[in-house]
């Protein structure tokens, strides 16, 4: 249950980086979740709904990138991913416990996916008007 | 026609931040901060109750409680010596840095050398959330079982020291230590290991004599600070 404050942080974040892009809408936001993070991004998406409810970032949706568990052999670099594997953190290639964990505890915002005032005036089409700043 | 915005920053970013102004207040008085995390009866408090009386000596010494409810472990903690202030979580599986921040303020800090916080038991959450503490200590105990660090392997790779206690039970419960340490040594290459017992004694010396000289030393490290130009 500690997506709460974790939800309520990115919505902070995510309120100003919209703001500071002059966005009209949040329409998608990107994060990366590895599995050994302890975060639950469906859970964080469960809190979402309400927590957004009345700012510019209501009805985005989560596009989430899973890092995968991984360790890897320091005797045959072999790179696995240990869950579900029988209680033992021992490579499965040549039976090592010489192992270091390289990924999984990843846990970060990426990008947002933002509507600008003008996507939504008829007649403009935003993809050959000049950027403001690149 | 959307735009991407590129926002590349921690997902536990704002509590981050807290946790550092918390860490510079221990800084600016050179007081160690230890975040004491361990499942629910591991021995957390037993091993406040151990090691308190022993620190009083050399060390003044302030606790912050985390708890659902109750101030039970305060008034154990108040009881061995210390200075302790509770903190009730309400529903709250973990501490964050904002509670710490509030129970910073309540605390002497310019009459402490040593902060242990107590968080919640509880193995998950509580890895989530810095604290603003200067080392993370995990308490395993053996009745919980020689699995955890397969089961919790983020627990295990967060923190700086991992200390085994009740080890008194070793010779009534399946507890394989080695398979044990080698779970830990493929999370968590190197982590200082202390093996204790908060109902024999054993290995509590050890632990003592560690906490000390890690207070001593960060003491010392900001008295010269302040003696600089
Ligand atoms: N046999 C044995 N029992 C212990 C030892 N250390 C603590 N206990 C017992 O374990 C139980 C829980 O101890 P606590 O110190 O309250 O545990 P805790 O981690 O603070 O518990 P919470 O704060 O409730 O999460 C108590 O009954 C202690 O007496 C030990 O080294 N050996
Ligand atoms: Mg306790
Ligand atoms: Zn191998």
């Amino acid at each position: 249950m500690h997506e709460l404050p974790i939800a309520q942080g990115i919505l902070e974040r995510v309120l100003k980086a919209a703001a500071d892009a002059n966005a009209a809408r949040v329409t998608r936001i990107h994060i990366i979740i590895g599995d050994l993070s302890g975060v639950s991004a469906e859970c964080v998406e469960f809190y979402w709904d309400s927590l957004s409810r009345g700012t510019p970032a209501h009805g985005a949706t989560f596009h989430v990138r899973r890092v995968p568990f991984e360790m890897t052999c320091l005797d045959c670099a072999n790179a696995f991913n240990p869950a579900g594997e029988a209680l033992a953190y021992d490579c499965p290639a040549c039976g090592s416990a010489r192992v270091r964990t390289t990924h999984g505890q990843e846990c970060c915002l990426e990008a947002i996916d933002i509507e600008t005032p003008d996507d939504a005036t008829p007649g403009r089409d935003p993809a050959t008007e000049p950027r403001a700043t690149p | 026609m959307s735009v991407r915005v590129p926002v590349v920053e921690a997902i536990t970013k704002a509590n981050d931040e807290l946790a550092r102004l918390n860490r510079a207040k221990l800084d600016a008085r050179g007081i160690l901060g230890l975040n004491i995390m361990a499942s629910p009866g591991a021995g957390k408090t037993s091993i406040i109750e151990c090691i308190v009386p022993r620190l009083s000596r050399d060390l003044r010494v302030g606790v912050i409680e985390g708890d659902i409810a109750t101030s039970f472990d305060a008034e154990r903690a108040a009881a061995a010596g210390a200075t302790a202030v509770q903190i009730n979580t309400g529903g709250s599986c973990h501490l964050e840095a904002q509670m710490v921040s509030q129970a910073l303020d309540q605390l002497p800090l310019d009459a402490l050398d040593l902060l242990i916080i107590e968080n919640v038991g509880n193995l998950i959450c509580p890895a989530t959330f810095a604290l603003g503490t200067h080392l993370n200590i995990l308490v395993a105990s053996v009745p919980e079982g020689d699995d955890k660090p397969y089961k919790h392997p983020r627990m295990y790779r967060g923190v700086q020291v991992l200390i085994i206690n009740k080890i008194d039970l070793l010779p009534y419960v399946r507890f394989d230590l080695d398979r044990f340490r080698r779970g830990v040594s493929a999370l968590n290459e190197g982590v200082r290991t202390f093996e204790v017992s908060c109902t024999s004694g054993a290995g509590i010396d050890s632990l003592v004599d560690w906490v000390r000289s890690e207070a001593v030393a960060r003491r010392a490290s900001t008295a010269r600070v302040e003696v600089r130009p």
